[in-house]
């Protein structure tokens, strides 16, 4: 992962079950990236299906760490599965409290655990194709 | 003149069609029929069996389909034999019995049908086959004389297909709903609060337009504001919002601090603490947003669950069995229910 400047928000691309193994895997990258005053966010919940309680838990506390170092935090790409859940536990309201980040600031992109991994195997893969000798022309 | 019916209600969607229809058809939200679903404390089941014996029709008969049976008239093209052989046995029965004219239901939609003004129709008209239409399309009502059924060779759905291009028109004009989407479940349980149709809630006018249940307790915190209907045995704890015309059916709690509004909680179940649910459809373990068209399943039981029973709740429950209140025959295996 690329290290977050003063001038980058942190993208957070959340897996489609967003639960407690998740949720703890993302807490521990965060962690380390929350260092800076000021911190950026953009959380994407573009492929969020399903969220449980640690999910929500998770989201939460993000909003909470940031919101005390004067940072902002928003929602970037949003499932309708995902903005049920939001609604659901009343995050929805909260999240609109926080100042926009500008358009144009630069992400840094982070996608917690089995996601990652999975994005991971699919780059190799497509980077494995592209290295593999095409056949000539005959 | 002595009439029968028989009332087949549809398959149940099985688990492999869910799971395979996640996400693209929302109206896989609910396992079983939605005929068969509680609405302001009674099935539409139920409430079209009423209606039949109120009608004097007494001898009624219900098959539940299987899988792959659609439509009114049991098929050709897509046999179910096991299903065809009941609804067979079930014609027999009702000429043995004696019936002269047979109401065939299936329940596909609600409608607040008149049964005595379409009997009246058909007995006018001398016709041998009346099939009910709104001005949109066919609703799966027919009545048929038994004596044009009768015969030595081949089916009685042979020999009812035969009198399909026979058929006469009841145009019908009343109250009806389709009940295809969940949202049909939920304009149906609203109009019923509004009163818009005859679906009274099952309980009493505690306060004006909230009715509660046999047994529904609502703590003195939280605020109810009609029209509401919380179904028996449902409990509403401290501290929470129930607005909007929202229903909640039997055997449900709503933990602290919840908001419920424009919504319609389906029986047996959990709402956790201090959440808001907005125009949805709610089952043990999905959540049907209403506006956006969406079914989210919700496997976190401190969000949405079963509501667990208690030993007093579970005796003053007793059994359920929705099919049998009334009595009418119930063929075919009820196993999908």
């Amino acid at each position: 992962m690329k290290a977050i400047t003063e001038n980058s928000a942190l993208l957070i691309r959340l897996p489609e079950r967003f639960n407690r193994d998740e949720a703890r895997l993302l807490r521990a990258e965060i962690e380390r990236s929350l260092t800076l005053d000021q911190p950026c966010m953009i959380v994407d919940f573009s492929n969020v299906k399903e969220i449980d309680t640690a999910g929500l838990d998770m989201i939460l506390h993000v909003m909470v760490n940031v919101a005390r170092q004067d940072g902002a935090v928003q929602v970037g790409n949003i499932s309708a599965e995902a903005a049920t859940m939001l609604e659901l536990a009343g995050m929805d309201r909260i999240l609109n409290m926080f100042p926009r980040i500008p358009d144009d600031m630069a992400t840094v992109q982070v996608v917690p655990g089995r996601a990652r991994a999975k994005q991971e195997e699919a780059e190799e893969e497509q980077a494995a194709q592209t290295e593999q000798p095409q056949p000539l022309a005959a | 003149m002595r009439v029968g019916a028989i009332v087949t209600v549809p398959a149940a969607i099985q688990e492999e069609d869910l799971s395979l229809q996640e996400g693209t058809r929302p109206q896989h939200l609910l396992a079983g029929p939605l005929a068969c679903y509680e609405i302001l404390g009674s099935t539409i089941l139920q409430r079209i069996l009423d209606a039949l014996r109120d009608a004097g029709i007494q001898q009624q008969t219900v098959l539940l389909e299987e899988s792959g049976s659609e439509g009114l008239f049991p098929s050709r093209l897509r046999p179910t034999r096991n299903f065809f052989s009941a609804w067979e046995g079930s014609v027999q029965q009702q000429v043995d019995e004696g019936a002269e004219i047979l109401f065939l239901i299936r329940l596909g939609a609600y409608l607040e049908l008149d049964f005595d003004e379409v009997l009246a129709f058909h007995c006018q008209t001398a016709g041998v086959l009346t099939q009910v239409y709104d001005h949109k399309s066919a609703f799966d009502v027919a009545v048929v004389n038994t004596n044009q059924l009768r015969g030595d060779n081949g089916s009685y759905r042979g020999r009812l297909s035969a009198l399909i291009p026979y058929h006469k028109r009841f145009n019908f004009t009343g109250y009806t709903n389709r009940l295809r989407e969940p949202q049909d479940l939920r304009q149906l349980a609203h109009d019923g609060l509004l009163r818009r149709n005859s679906i009274r809630p099952l309980g009493k006018e505690v306060s004006p337009e909230v009715w509660m249940g046999e047994g529904a307790t609502v703590d003195s915190s939280a605020r109810i504001s009609g029209p509401v209907y919380i179904g028996a045995r449902s409990r509403v704890k401290g501290s929470c919002l129930v607005n909007g015309a929202t229903t909640i059916e039997r055997d449900c709690e709503v933990d602290f601090g919840t908001t419920v509004t424009d919504s319609s909680i389906l029986p047996e179940t959990y709402l956790g603490i201090g959440l808001n649910f907005l125009h949805s459809v709610v089952t043990a373990n999905k959540l049907f947003h209403l506006d956006r068209n969406v079914a989210v399943k919700i496997s976190d039981r401190n969000l949405v669950g079963k509501r667990r029973l208690t030993g007093t709740l579970k005796k003053s429950m007793g059994k359920k069995d929705f099919f049998n209140r009334s009595g009418p025959q119930l063929n075919e295996a009820d196993s999908h229910l």
